[in-house]
């Protein structure tokens, strides 16, 4: 797009249109020195239609910044929720995949779900099966704070470290679900060590607590 | 530099040392133009809050990695592309709670026409200036990457070329060079779509001839 210059000013069309290109983008970013302002006028005055033009693109850009405003008014809902609850443990080194299917598998096992899923080579891992009669009437937050109770008393389990929280969802009813990772401190006795790098200063988790679940 | 940037380095300064006030603080300043990267980078059929709340994640996750508090919104802005692409990638982030395609066939996203509303009057004009705002918008989203953020980023008030360029890590002049051929080749796009067949809108920022 051009502005229609008058032919017989002291610059060169093209010239005069570049700056008059470059000071309208200025004024309508709002980014204009007063000498920008100055000169634009005095462009202006030659050429009025660059009033028309200053008018039309502050208008395209103020309807695309309220349409972009709109697009993105939900960031002032997006607040750092997390608070104190998340604390960030650094480990070393992250545990391997190993651990987490063989907890799992426990969880499962203690479910009366699925089996067969403990990892090979673990022993001594698993706690005393608790799967009589009574056991499914256990909610899975029950049964996991009865793994962590028998745990430690057998001496396998330290404690649980914070959890990660991995995702958050809205719910119709204005609760959130939230997707996350529990983690568990504990010992076990293996056949063949798994490839985890050398732990140096690894956190414990303080013993005793046995919440709820997540805490968030 | 100004006020802001005084108060902006001493939040930086304390969110980096873990103070979770100052951290809030901080994101709270710094959402809109961080929303405006995602609206700029995000993969079509994912929420623009889902990858919000995901930077925010990461965010307080890993400020305590800043090194240097001049670097913080660069090393946001990372944060914020590494979330999209990764997003692009996954299919975790776009199990979101939605039953519908959120796409048509013309990759557009429902809504990008407001839906039919018998109107008179005031309300006809008012659907018809946010048609054409939603068009705008929408071919604004079109241009490359190179022109599209430094545009957006401009739409998010009070972002001047200065934070803008702080932000893309782009020299000053680099920054207004892109607006201003952002701003035309949203205008030729403007002319060539007003040239198509359609309604037009007495609303249309048209360009004079």
């Amino acid at each position: 797009m051009t502005t229609n210059m008058s032919p017989d000013n002291n610059y060169a069309s093209s010239e005069q249109e570049l700056e008059a290109e470059r000071l309208l983008e200025r004024i309508v970013d709002s980014e204009a020195s007063s000498e920008d302002r100055a000169r634009f006028e005095l462009l202006a005055d030659r050429e009025s239609l660059l009033w028309r033009t200053l008018a039309l693109r502050q208008q395209e850009m103020a309807v695309l910044a309220e349409s972009v405003a709109q697009r993105i008014e939900g960031a002032e809902q997006i607040d750092l929720s997390l608070g104190d609850e998340r604390r960030r443990i650094n480990l070393p080194v992250t545990l391997s995949g190993w651990a987490a299917v063989v907890i799992l598998g426990l969880w499962w096992g203690l479910l009366g779900g699925g089996g067969g899923e403990h990892g090979s080579g673990v022993d001594g891992l698993l706690p005393a099966a608790n799967s009589g009669a009574g056991a499914l009437a256990l909610t899975a937050q029950e049964y996991f704070r009865k793994y962590l109770e028998a745990g430690r008393r057998e001496g396998l389990v330290i404690g649980e470290l914070d959890p990660i929280l991995l995702q958050t969802e809205p719910m119709s009813d204005g609760r959130h679900r939230i997707r996350f990772v529990r983690r568990i401190e504990e010992y076990a006795v293996v056949e063949s060590p798994p490839a985890v790098g050398e732990k140096t200063e690894t956190p414990h988790a303080t013993e005793g607590r046995q919440e709820e679940g997540a805490r968030f | 530099m100004g006020s802001r940037d005084s108060t902006d380095e001493e939040l930086i300064t304390r969110a980096r040392e873990g103070d979770r006030a100052a951290q809030h603080q901080l994101w709270r300043f710094h959402r809109r133009w961080v929303a405006a990267i995602v609206l700029a980078h995000r993969p079509r059929s994912i929420e623009l809050d889902d990858l919000l709340q995901d930077v925010a994640l990461k965010f307080i996750g890993k400020i305590h990695t800043l090194r240097e508090s001049r670097a913080f919104r660069p090393w946001l802005r990372q944060i914020t592309l590494n979330v999209c692409r990764g997003a692009g990638r996954s299919i975790k982030l776009t199990l979101r709670l939605v039953s519908d395609d959120r796409r048509d066939a013309t990759h557009r996203e429902p809504g990008s026409v407001a839906a039919p509303v018998p109107a008179t009057g005031g309300v006809h004009q008012q659907l018809e200036r946010r048609e054409a705002a939603e068009r705008l918008l929408q071919q604004a989203l079109t241009l490359p990457i190179a022109y599209r953020e430094p545009l957006l980023l401009r739409c998010v008030r009070s972002m001047s070329y200065k934070q803008i360029s702080d932000v893309l890590g782009l020299p000053l002049t680099t920054v207004e060079t892109r607006l201003a051929r952002a701003r035309r080749m949203l205008r030729q796009e403007i002319s060539a779509a007003a040239d198509r067949p359609r309604v037009e809108s007495a609303g249309d920022p048209a360009e004079p001839r």
